[in-house]
């Protein structure tokens, strides 16, 4: 639901972007979506075409899903608890941390053209 | 020729850019500053109504409502003689911008302790900082004993899970001990309290609780 505004915040990034390094067009932006973060990608896909306008108005929109990856502080054992999504450690009990899956992160863009 | 340019920016960060000033301010004028997030209906407005009394002359409360339509909730947080400011916004969650607008119209005898309650939405509003020092999700155990798996976000970033409406569960076919172990699952450090905000079951714990850690917020621990 909240999409739209992401979309609008990605496209204000990557416009930045050209801006800054003096090109005209950017032609692809990839974003890295924790599975934890709550953001549905289809709807974000459907928000950033709809929304895409002057220099990333042809920008074609990269998806990078990130799994959860947890660790506990404790004794150091890894895991991905997947769609269980069990946060505390199966061996001691603790709390664990999350590594990744809760990204929301512009990535990279890439630019075309050097404007005149 | 095209070229790739590394930006790793978080997608929010302007939003986060507003939380952090947001925080300064409060910060600045010792508010502490609670965001109460829930799904429609879970009962967001009557813990507020039924907990503001019970902090009696504890500390001078404000309360930042978010609806899309209708100024309804802050006249019911005025009925039981606590200030109100109504942000009403299309959109499905309040954002740090928004919420600073509204505490700026708090003037004159600021509130030490300022609650925001969310728009009702179990997802989005938990992507956005408003700069506050605790978060709270309110769910009612109507919703189902699932729903901490199927919308982990908020849960797992909260400091306290109020499970409302304990008066209806033996109407609503929801284990407790079965909701309970889900909001562990995904928020193990959470602090968690069953009430009915309606009879007021449960709620003292909930309101000690509260006042204890913003007690330790105002003495800077």
């Amino acid at each position: 639901m909240h999409e739209t505004g992401i979309a609008a915040e990605i496209l204000e990034i990557a416009k930045a972007q050209a801006a800054a390094h003096g090109r005209s067009r950017v032609s692809e932006v990839t974003v890295r979506i924790g599975e934890m973060s709550g953001v549905v990608a289809e709807a974000l896909e459907f928000a950033f075409e709809a929304l895409r306008d002057g220099a990333a108005a042809e920008a074609q929109l990269e998806i990078k899903r990130i799994p959860v990856l947890a660790r506990c502080e404790a004794c150091r054992t890894e895991s991905r608890p997947g769609a269980d999504l069990v946060l505390w450690c199966a061996v001691c009990g603790r709390t664990l941390k999350v590594l990744e899956g809760e990204e929301l992160t512009v990535e990279s863009v890439v630019l075309e053209e050097i404007s005149a | 020729m095209s070229e790739r340019v590394a930006v790793e920016t978080p997608v929010l960060r302007k939003n986060d850019e507003y939380a952090a000033e947001n925080r300064r301010w409060f910060a600045a004028r010792g508010i502490a500053v609670v965001n109460i997030m829930s799904a429609p209906g879970a009962g967001k407005t009557t813990l507020l109504e039924k907990t503001l009394p019970m902090f009696g002359a504890a500390f001078r409360c404000g309360v930042i409502e978010g609806d899309l339509q209708t100024d309804l909730d802050a006249q019911r947080i005025r009925s039981v003689g606590v200030r109100a400011h109504q942000i009403n916004t299309t959109c499905c969650h309040l954002d740090a911008r928004m919420v600073q607008g509204a505490a700026e119209t708090f003037t004159a005898a600021l509130p030490e302790v300022l609650f925001i309650e969310n728009i009702g939405n179990l997802v989005c509003p938990a992507s956005y900082d408003l700069g506050e020092h605790l978060k709270v999700t309110l769910f009612s155990v109507v919703e189902g004993a699932d729903k901490p798996k199927k919308y982990p976000k908020m849960f797992r970033m909260s400091d306290c899970v109020v499970l409302n409406k304990a008066d209806l569960l033996p109407y609503s076919g929801v284990e407790i001990d079965e909701l309970l172990g889900n909001v562990h699952d995904v928020n193990p450090e959470a602090a968690v309290f069953t009430v009915s905000a309606r009879t007021g079951e449960g709620l003292q714990g909930w309101v000690d609780w509260l006042l204890g850690r913003i007690d330790e917020l105002k003495a800077g621990r």
